[in-house]
This record gives structure tokens, sequence and C-alpha cells, in this order.
């Protein structure tokens, strides 16, 4: 089995996995307003720390995995980033018009390897927003074949006006709060946030136990329930183990008014009369697009680790055409498998399974 | 893990970026210049095969959709207004794959990496795990040529080598081996190693695949294999 040998995040809620489920907990939750679109920002973050927010995120999860620095240079590095350098871009463009500075991606990976002393594989996945889950099922099944022994997923999502003036252009986003399932839901708040997670053989609380990637050709825009229905199957047949073992869905939720019924949909088709607690999380931290896999994994993994799972805010009224009420109880942790969800532009859905084990 | 095809696009750009769409069997409306660069190569790989729905694709491309992004970069930093939705939708490195996934009815698993190397060990991976892959290595040029040239210092050369602007849209289809059918060479003794130097470039690969040589030892960017041809 591959496990989760260690983790760090960085959110708007606190620039630790500890204090963002603290923040969370308390439901401290602040987006600010960019040109009168609600945003959630990492306190003090400048577009120049970019490099240093991935080391800083990078080398908590490394101490936080205890890894000791011989074995650092083994490593595999993966980056999950759907804007990957559009904010160093960007600031050269605002400070001196130069368009264009440089997209190469692969210098990322170059340049945190070096830092971190890291001289096995590394890639960049660039996937909207499964960027850094899919980079999960990757490391895994690489893992898994041998072909390296550890890695470190890293999920890198930071301020950039082309994403929100994106979303903007396609009317997805709302003036007001997340309220993922809601029937008066009206769009997603875009955050930034990073985490770094370590896979490999060593046994912890958390096994990564399924993952699956699989495109939706029906629309470029908007999941189709059955295609979601479908890769939520094939993480779980991937796991080998059936929907009513889950005892948690931790759902992509955009609050956006199609994707939330198409999600809603899969849910009821694949978990029929049994369909487990629901749980959005992006109403705490925001859509931090790429990075939302890595982001919202951890954060629902260090909320286990304190003995609970966060419930679902700014849910007030059901849709009838979801059929679906959250999680509205802050719930005690339970030991089981746990069901993630991440979909994406590009018709790119992923779905992994955790299993909970308490030490 | 065995290449049973492969295409080799490669545009010579003189004066202005070439017309790709008129040459491509499926048009998409809203494709732009990296898309159709894209689906020009990948078509020209896969021809009338039949590929598996499971087939997974890998687009390898180390500075994407450079002429969308300038666009959308300029309606927000010159112009100040929203970019075009569409636009902004081709920026995002999925998509491209959305296009290959529906020109060839695709359900498998669709990644975007940011080189070959980066690509190659994940799709053997998936080879070993039984499935067939489309691989993808896509380089645009910029349609400002003056400017790509700036960018990328074409002409700039310590040899004082005059180097063309080109694009190039390169893929293999590689899968295990297939029962009553002819592969065109076999990937050998493939393994990662530590921080080793690239000697051969993905380049080279594909002009090793059209020549008459019947091995190569490729040395890429912490990677190594032999591809074998008339073993």
């Amino acid at each position: 089995m591959i496990y989760v040998e260690g983790y760090a995040l960085i959110t708007s809620l606190g620039k630790s996995a500890k204090a963002s489920v603290r923040e969370l907990k308390k439901e401290n939750i602040n987006p600010i307003s960019i040109e009168g679109m609600r945003y959630y920002k990492i306190s003090d973050s400048q577009p120049l720390d970019y490099y240093y927010h991935i080391e800083q995120v990078a080398q908590s999860a490394i101490v936080n995995a205890n890894i000791d620095i011989k074995e650092i240079k083994h490593m595999a590095l993966f980056i999950g980033t759907s804007s990957a350098k559009l904010p160093l871009n960007e600031y050269y463009a605002q400070e001196n018009g130069a368009l264009l500075k440089d997209l190469d991606m692969s210098k990322i990976t170059e340049i945190v390897a070096k830092k971190l002393g890291i001289k096995g594989f590394r890639t960049i996945i660039s996937t909207a927003c499964t960027s850094s889950a899919n980079a999960l099922i990757q490391a895994k099944e690489m893992i898994e074949s041998g072909l390296i022994k550890k890695a470190l997923v890293v999920g890198v999502e930071l301020y950039n006006q082309l994403t929100l003036k994106g979303f903007d252009s396609f009317m997805l986003l709302t003036k007001t709060e997340m309220k993922p399932f809601d029937r008066d839901r009206d769009g997603i708040v875009l955050g930034e946030a990073l985490s770094a997670v370590v896979l490999g053989h060593n046994q912890s609380q958390f096994g990564l136990v399924g993952g699956a990637v699989t495109v939706d050709t029906s629309s470029i825009t908007a999941p189709h329930h059955n295609n979601l229905k479908k890769v939520m199957n094939q993480a779980l047949e991937n796991a080998n183990i059936q929907p009513h073992e889950i005892e948690l869905i931790k759902a992509h939720a955009t609050a956006s008014i199609q994707n939330d019924i198409s999600e809603a949909k899969a849910i009821h088709l694949l978990f029929s009369e049994e369909i487990p607690p629901i749980l959005p999380l992006k109403p705490y931290i925001g859509h931090t697009m790429g990075a939302c896999g890595t982001n919202e994994l951890v954060l629902f993994l260090e909320s286990l680790k304190e003995g609970f799972i966060p419930k679902a805010i700014h849910f007030k009224n059901r849709d009838e055409e979801c059929a679906l009420t959250p999680n509205l109880e802050e719930l005690e942790a339970k030991e089981g498998y746990y069901l993630f969800n991440y979909f994406g532009f590009g018709g790119n859905n992923s779905s992994l399974v955790i299993k909970y084990k308490e030490f | 893990m065995y290449i049973y095809a492969f295409s080799n696009i490669v545009e010579r750009v003189e004066t202005s970026l070439c017309d790709k769409k008129s040459r491509l069997i499926k048009k998409f409306n809203r494709s732009d210049n990296f898309i159709n660069l894209t689906l020009l190569g990948v078509q020209q790989c896969v021809k009338e095969r039949s590929l598996p729905k499971q087939t997974s694709v890998y687009i390898a491309s180390k500075n994407g959709n450079m002429n969308t992004t300038l666009k959308v970069f300029d309606s927000i930093f010159i112009q100040k207004k929203l970019p075009m939705p569409f636009d902004f939708l081709n920026t995002v490195n999925s998509v491209k794959l959305f296009y290959v996934a529906k020109n060839f009815e695709l359900e498998g698993k669709t990644l975007f990496v940011d080189r070959f190397e980066s690509a190659l060990p994940q799709a053997f991976v998936d080879v070993e795990n039984g499935k067939t892959v489309l691989l993808g290595i896509i380089t645009e040029a910029i349609a400002d040529l003056k400017l790509h040239r700036e960018k990328f210092r074409v002409g700039e050369m310590e040899e004082e080598i005059e180097e063309e602007i080109e694009e190039s849209s390169r893929w293999l289809l590689l899968s295990p081996q297939i029962e009553g059918r002819k592969e065109i060479a076999k990937i050998n003794k493939f393994k990662l190693h530590h921080s080793i130097k690239a000697k051969n470039s993905e380049k080279e690969l594909f002009s090793f695949l059209e020549g008459d040589d019947a091995m190569l030892k490729f040395r890429g960017e912490g990677l190594s294999f032999e591809l074998q041809k008339n073993y």
C-alpha cells in the first residue's frame, strides 16, 4: 500500500496545516475583494514569493514525513498546477509591460528540485482543477510500479489575474459566498493556497488506496453525471472496495449551478439509497484550482488527525435538483475509506480513495 | 513497451505561422494554433487505426500555448478588459487534451506535462499496466516572429548557426505487444537515473524512427533506454 507519510499546507486560513484547521474550526474565513470579486488570499503573499512559498511548503512536508537528508535526493518531485508560472509572468507584465517573460514550466521543477536537493524523477502536471489530484495518482502508480520509491507531490496555485478574469468572463464567480449544493448557489470564489504531500511505503494513518483519472468529452466546461459516476467507480474499483464502504465524500462542489447538479446526480447514481455524508471544503479556502487536490486532501487529513470531520458551511436551502444536503454538523473522526472528487475544464475528472486508520 | 506508430511533423516558419486547420480531417470551431498543431500530429500518427477507449493521452510542452496566452495577456494588461471566454479556455492545458480525446472518442487518462522526459516514464507505467498510450510533444512558435526571435534567441547561437523557427508536433503510439500487429520499434532497458545529463533529444529519437539505423541508445535528462528496430 502507498501511504501519506507527511504533509504541509499554506492557505488563506493559516500558514500550516495545523493553523489552517484551527481557523477552519472557528470558521474564521475572510475572503478579500479584488476589483469587486471575492478572493481567498494568503496573508502578506507577494508575486515574487512564488518559489519561497513552494520551498517552504515542500520543506515542511519533508520535515513532517521525517525524511532523512540522505533520502531526499532519491525522491521524485511532482508539481500539480494549473496556472504554473502565470503569477510571475503577470508581475513582469504589470511592472514593465513584458508580456510573456518566461512560460517554461519545466523550470519550476528544475528550480525547486535544486533548492531541495532532489535528484530523482520530476514532472509538472497541468490539468486545470485536477492537476495536483492527478499528480497524487501518477505518483502512486509510479511508486507501485517500482520506478520510484518515494514522491513529494506539491500542489501550487497562487494569485493570477488570468484565472480570475477568465472565470469572470464565463460568469462563474459569485459576488457573495460559495454555497455548494444550495438552491441559491451562484458561483465560485477563487483562492490561492499550496500544499505538499509525501507518498511512500512507510506506514502511516493514511493510505492512498485508490485513484482514477478519466476524460469526459461530452462538454469542455461541464461534466456529465454518467462520466463522474464512472470516475468515482473506477477509483473504488482501484481501491478494491464497494460504494457502501465509503464513510464520506469530499465533493468537488464548486457551487456552480451545472457542476453541482452533475456531481449530485453522479453520487445518486453510484450510491443509490446509501449516500454517505457529503462535504464541500471550498467554502473554507476557496477554489484553489490546480492545487485543490492536495490542498483539500491535507485540510481533511489534518482535521481527522485533530479528531473531527468538518461541517459544510453556507448551506441553507436544499436544491431539489441536486437532492443532497451536505454534512451540516461536525462529526467525530472515524476509521474507514474516504472518497475525494476533483473535476476540471477539458473534461478531466479524478477521484481518490484514502483509508484512515487510527494509530 | 512497443512503438506501433509515430508522426514527426515539423513546420518551418518563414514569414508567418502556416495554416493547419485546413489539413485536419476533424475540425473544431474554437481551436487555436496550438490545438490545431496538436491535432495535425496526432492525426498523422493514428491514421485510420481504432484506439482502445481507455487509451491514455500525454501532451508534453514546455511553453504550452504561447499565442493564445499572449492574446489573453494583451486583453487583460494592455486593453484592460476581460479576455474572450474561449481564448481563456484555450490557455487551460487540459483543454488541448480534450480535443485529442474527442477526436478519437477516448475515455481514459489525459495528462499535460512539461517535457518528454516527464511524460515517457509515466507512459511507461501505463503500458506496463496494459494500456495503450498516445504521447505527443508539441512546440509552438510565437506568431510575432520578432518576439519569438527575442524570446528564444534564434540566430544568436554561440556557434553563429542561423537556426530556423520551427513548430513541431511529434507523437508516439505506445502499447504492450499486440499479437498479430507489427511494431515499429521496441523500447528496452528503460531506466530512470539521478541527474544524468541529456545526450539525446526527442528530435533524434524521431529521426531514428524515420531512418535506417537499427538501434538507438537514448540518454535523455534523467532517463535512458534502448530503442531497437528489426530485432
